[in-house]
């Protein structure tokens, strides 16, 4: 039974990344990473003093400012992008007719192409790490004076970090996807999360209470960047998780679910 | 046995609105069914119904027996279909395109090759789906349809902007399709199209269906409403002649009979000639199915 699954889940999801091919969303998940890690690397090419005069392990202080600059800036744009992009495939190719006269549940059409969305977050803040962690070497390489090759990189830590991240846009991806669903077109979803980027950048820099339930914020505030304050987030509220992560997982659910109602309900005209 | 079995079907998108009205369709196993009807008739409509993309206001429709949505997985994989513009993924390749469906259908591989053949786009397999014309992209919807061998395939439009060369390859396709066994439910506005290949045919007519029966039927309908133009130099005296016909009208050298049967003409024609009349010409005024359906389907 549990082999079962594994192989439908597998052949899904092997479907899904076909569809994906050369489409830019792919090369958005592929590129958005190292894109990141590649300007944190020019910028300290830049600034050579930024690392070297502060002591103490670097690399911390490298991967944060990685991390940072795609949690605070990119990584809302990014998901919205993301999560429109793969289903528009489907809309571009007229494809939902065909889908739903496949002997397929529609639900499973739907959990794979959900799942798909969440493994391409998950591969990009992969690529970042490992740009970071790669441009890092490098760039010990072209300025001995940082010191990073004198320390070691704490993977963990990193791994960590970035596990946080993923889970603070998880809230985001959920209405992202219920939006992208119900409104079969690219510029509605496109249109509020640009927008809600806007307001929950506001949220966070003001540091309301309105934040809390503002999935566009979420990942500003899940960790301290040392940008603004995060007095709104408590560190550990449940199972190591802040309570921004906490109610990232509870918006994703919500609207998983009701993505999950109107999609296995529409008809399609 | 019917494989299609719709029953007092009603549909609209609203509440108030009446698409289809009291339909009634039955497909019978083996046939392929053309069902007609002008632009805006209901035929899509009723497609979509038939494969549960769109949900009944009232009615039954019963596909291999069995009401679609409670047996979803099962019907449909037993079902190909092609609605009105074929679903391709244009970023892709024919062989993407065809592996995407093998995967959903859970085909073996080798059988992409062998549909490709048979619609014609083995040399073009690799050719991104967005650089092929639209009688190839209307090919591969049909390829894609035609991947696990279904016993009913539905198709819809299916030579929607093809030339007569690709006309002529979509209907050898359906008619070895149904040699081999299929039933196919094809719609159509055009009956031209439609005459040539149907065994059975429905009419629909602002959601409501206005004809049908076999092709011989349609055949029946069409000489019951015909009339007969004959160029003979003496109107009247044909006219006294051919008293156990109704007479459509009497001009100098033309006379206009209405006829029953494609039988009647001949017999027409014995009594005329038994009566020393000479016969210039005979024309069938409303001599082909296009103008019938013309005439049913026109408000």
């Amino acid at each position: 039974m549990m082999s079962n699954i594994f192989i439908k889940t597998q052949s899904q999801l092997s479907i899904e990344w076909l569809k994906l091919k050369s489409t830019p969303g792919l090369y958005l998940a592929l590129t958005c990473g190292l894109l990141i890690s590649t300007l944190v690397f020019i910028a300290h090419l830049m600034e050579v003093h930024s690392l070297a005069s502060l002591g103490g392990n670097p690399w911390g202080r490298y991967f944060t400012r990685g991390l940072a600059i795609f949690s605070l800036f990119v990584s809302v744009p990014f998901v919205v992008l993301l999560v429109s992009a793969v289903v528009y495939v489907e809309r571009q190719a007229n494809a939902w007719k065909y889908l739903y006269t496949l002997p397929t549940r529609r639900g499973s059409i739907y959990f794979s192409k959900l799942v798909m969305i969440l493994l391409l977050l998950a591969l990009s803040l992969f690529l970042l790490v490992l740009g970071l962690l790669l441009s890092g070497y490098a760039l010990d390489r072209m300025h001995p004076e940082f010191e990073l090759a004198f320390y070691q990189p704490n993977l963990w830590e990193l791994g960590a970090k970035a596990l946080h991240t993923w889970l603070s846009l998880l809230g985001l991806v959920g209405l992202q996807y219920f939006l992208s669903l119900r409104f079969q077109h690219f510029l509605l979803p496109l249109g509020v999360g640009i927008l809600g980027y806007v307001f929950g950048l506001i949220l966070a820099v003001t540091q309301m209470n309105a934040a809390l339930y503002c999935p566009f914020s979420y990942p500003m505030l899940v960790q301290d960047f040392g940008m603004f304050r995060t007095e709104i987030r408590a560190s550990i509220a449940f199972g190591g998780l802040s309570n921004i992560e906490l109610y990232s997982l509870g918006f994703f659910l919500f609207f998983v679910l009701l993505a999950w109602i109107w999609e296995t309900r529409r008809s399609v005209s | 046995m019917s494989i299609i079995s719709i029953s007092n079907l009603n549909f609209g998108y609203k509440k108030n609105q009446s698409i289809l009205k009291e339909l009634n369709l039955e497909v019978p196993k083996g046939s392929i069914y053309g069902f007609l009807g002008a632009n805006g008739a209901g035929k899509s409509t009723t497609i979509r119904n038939v494969l549960g993309l769109l949900k009944p206001q009232s009615g039954k429709v019963l596909v291999f027996g069995k009401e679609i949505r409670a047996a979803r997985p099962e019907i449909f994989r037993r079902i190909g279909s092609l609605i009105e513009s074929p679903s391709l993924y244009p970023h892709l390749s024919a062989d993407d395109n065809l592996a995407i469906a093998s995967k959903y259908r859970a085909v073996d591989k080798k059988k992409i090759g062998e549909v490709l053949e048979k619609v014609g786009l083995l040399e073009n397999r690799k050719k991104k789906v967005k650089n092929y014309s639209t009688g190839m992209k209307q090919r591969l919807g049909l390829a894609i349809a035609l991947l696990h061998d279904p016993e009913l395939l539905l198709l819809d439009e299916p030579t929607n902007g093809l030339d007569p060369s690709g006309i002529t390859e979509i209907r050898k396709i359906i008619l070895r399709l149904r040699e081999e066994g299929s039933t196919i439910l094809l719609s159509s506005h055009l009956l031209a199209e439609v005459e040539r290949i149907a065994t059975h045919v429905g009419i629909i007519k602002s959601g409501k269906m206005i004809f049908e029966g076999s092709l011989d039927d349609l055949e029946a309908l069409k000489f019951s409403q015909q009339t007969l133009a004959l160029k003979i130099p003496d109107a009247n005296k044909a006219q006294a002649l051919l008293k156990d016909f109704a007479i459509v009208s009497v001009s100098p050298g033309e006379l206009q009979v209405q006829i029953k049967q494609k039988e009647d003409i001949p017999k027409l024609i014995k009594m005329l000639v038994a009566g020393g009349i000479d016969i210039y010409e005979v024309r069938l005024l409303k001599s082909d199915l296009e103008k019938m359906f013309m005439s049913i389907t026109n408000e």
